[in-house]
């Protein structure tokens, strides 16, 4: 993955999610203290919510972040975890890319209707494209470390518990 | 019935083959719900799961909540709560070690995350220790039981996604860890005056500070004190939902960092950015769980096992007993996550058909957790110790947390006798 796509996903979803933090605080803040709430707020923060997840995929797979089973990885020896390796990655590969055509496919869907958010009116359908592309965007960095193995394999598992 | 053991039975072998979790369900769930129900309905509601999954408020309790325990670990607050626990206890024999436990206890309060509380208090209590002649496997056991703290004592990461996947009542599972987590302090309090007893050498008294000491100590807290209040109390009081109080909660760490002087630009992006891709990671695993969760609710599995467990006859207590040895020797080779993850969709219909609180259930899952994150060999707070303090060897680690292992072994057994050490303060709430 590019650092230049790199970059660009790290400050869409650090945007996002600071943005989210800001609506709240002042939502709620507004809501409770002078019974006043920002318009529309809650259906900005699903979308925010939406760049915030989709934007730093990309990001999780780069850095091997995922999830996964490793306890057995001392017993294996180093070829097989390589072949392992290629495997895993051709399959999330494959799937984030079947996934970018099914949400791209449901984006089209809302084009045709037209459904947009209930107070703001907000298009959501580059939203959904925009799912799709980032999707597709995590398959590519999948099908990348099939040739180049991220450097540091950090589990974001750390992080959650 | 058959087909959703299959299924659970390849979640296993992908898993194991270390495809990610997150995949692994995923795949298995969408082609389950092909063989159940066909091709077009599975791509139909995997979409929508995905869709739903995005574009979901109340999700977003889960960013913010990950960037309120974000921001206060990098405000450095940890000393400050450590002084503050050190002027009030610190002159008993053992003091750090106590002062430790009630430091992780305080930040346990503000950051739902063990692992971080663990790490967080690697850099402020052990220096100390090591000053003061207290043995490795001590210092390093204390952090890592008291790092767990932070899962227990709300808000906490594990709870919130326990919370979405069973659809009980985040603000409820918060009010059911306090009690459970600050007995759990307790208790570790009174095992290190034990073992501190038959140690002296390796755990001596400080000295007694004087009560004009303890509150400049204290004033040092106060502001983060009054943001738990604000937080806690009004999810609990119901003024806030969880999703709102994470948001406040958020913010207020926000300016806390930032009166404090720790949050430069780049910091404050690399919290954000840090703090998305953790709640990425947990949304790929929401998302293929819910996809594996339609397949097995499109199957008879539920109903089925139901049935069994009836005829079979067993005492509801057994079944659960029996589920938390099962957790605790999973606990020891498995990474949590994976473990409450994989076993969710088999046990809570279980769990729910037997009577039980899922509130409580969610209690003692984030025990087993707890347990499991310092239960070597697989035990994510002692590697995270190791890491962190290269001078220690992950041997005397192990050998330190033992007696917490035991400890909080004692613990999961008394929240499994008396459901009320949980289930009394969420009861109160309206």
């Amino acid at each position: 993955m590019n650092t230049l796509l790199e970059k660009l996903c790290s400050l869409l979803c650090a945007l996002a999610l600071f943005a989210i933090m800001t609506l709240t605080f002042f939502d709620v803040g507004g809501r409770k203290l002078m019974s006043r709430s920002i318009t529309g707020s809650l259906e900005l923060t699903e979308l925010l919510m939406v760049v915030v997840i989709f934007a730093s995929l990309p990001l999780v797979s780069r850095r091997g972040e995922h999830v996964v089973f490793d306890s057995l990885d001392s017993i294996w020896p180093a070829w097989f975890l390589r072949l392992q390796g290629v495997l895993v990655n051709l399959l999330c590969g494959c799937l984030m890319l079947g996934l970018m055509w099914l949400m791209w496919k449901t984006g089209v869907q809302f084009t045709e209707t037209g459904e947009t958010t209930a107070q703001l009116h907000i298009l959501k359908a580059p939203f959904i494209y925009g799912m799709s592309v980032l999707c597709g965007v995590t398959g590519l960095v999948h099908l990348a470390q099939i040739v180049r193995p991220p450097q540091a394999l950090q589990e974001g598992e750390g992080a959650a518990l | 019935m058959i087909e959703t053991l299959l299924g659970f039975a390849a979640i296993f072998a992908l898993a194991l083959l270390r495809v990610p979790l997150a995949m692994s369900m995923g795949v298995v769930g969408l082609a389950g719900i092909t063989y159940v129900r066909g091709w077009e309905p599975a791509l139909a509601s995997t979409a929508q799961v995905v869709y739903e999954t995005g574009f979901a408020y109340t999700l977003s309790v889960i960013p913010l909540f990950i960037l309120m325990g974000n921001f206060v670990a990098r405000a450095g607050l940890a000393h400050e709560l450590f002084q503050a626990a050190y002027a009030f206890i610190g002159h008993f024999r053992g003091g750090l070690a106590h002062a430790t436990v009630a430091a992780c206890a305080g930040f346990g309060a503000i950051c739902g995350s063990s692992i971080a509380t663990a790490a967080t208090m690697s850099k402020v209590a052990y220096p100390s220790m090591k000053k003061l002649g207290y043995s490795d496997s001590l210092s390093t056991g204390v952090m890592a039981a008291g790092g767990t703290l932070g899962i227990m004592i709300p808000p906490s990461t594990i709870m919130v996604i326990y919370g979405i996947i069973t659809e009980t009542h985040i603000g409820k599972l918060f009010a059911a860890g306090v009690i459970p987590g600050l007995a759990t302090a307790a208790l570790m309090m009174v095992g290190i005056s034990v073992i501190t007893s038959l140690d002296p050498e390796h755990a001596p008294a400080g000295k007694r500070s004087t009560w004009a000491e303890r509150w400049k100590a204290l004033r040092g807290i106060w502001g983060v004190a009054l943001l738990v209040v604000i937080v806690l109390g009004g999810i609990y009081g119901g003024i806030f939902t969880a999703t709102e109080g994470a948001g406040f909660g958020a913010a207020g760490a926000f300016f806390f960092a930032l009166a404090r002087g720790r949050l430069t630009l780049t910091s404050l992006y690399e919290v954000l950015v840090e703090s998305a891709r953790t709640t990425a990671m947990l949304f790929t695993l929401l998302i293929a769980a819910s996809v594996f969760a339609n397949f097995v609710n499109f199957t008879t599995m539920p109903m089925d096992l139901k049935e069994w467990i009836t005829h079979l006859g067993l005492s509801p207590s057994m079944v659960v007993v029996a589920m938390m040895v099962i957790y605790i020797v999973l606990g020891t080779v498995m990474e949590e996550l994976t473990m409450v993850l994989l076993t969710i969709p088999l046990f809570f219909p279980i769990v729910l058909a037997l009577g039980f609180d899922p509130v409580w259930f969610g209690v003692l899952i984030v025990m087993v957790v707890q347990i499991g994150l310092i239960s070597p060999p697989v035990g994510m707070n002692l590697f995270v110790l190791n890491a962190l303090l290269p001078g220690v060897s992950l041997g005397q680690i192990f050998r330190g947390c033992w007696p917490f292992v035991a400890i909080m072994a004692f613990m999961l057994m008394l929240l499994v006798m008396f459901p009320g050490i949980s289930l009394w303060l969420p009861s109160l709430m309206k």
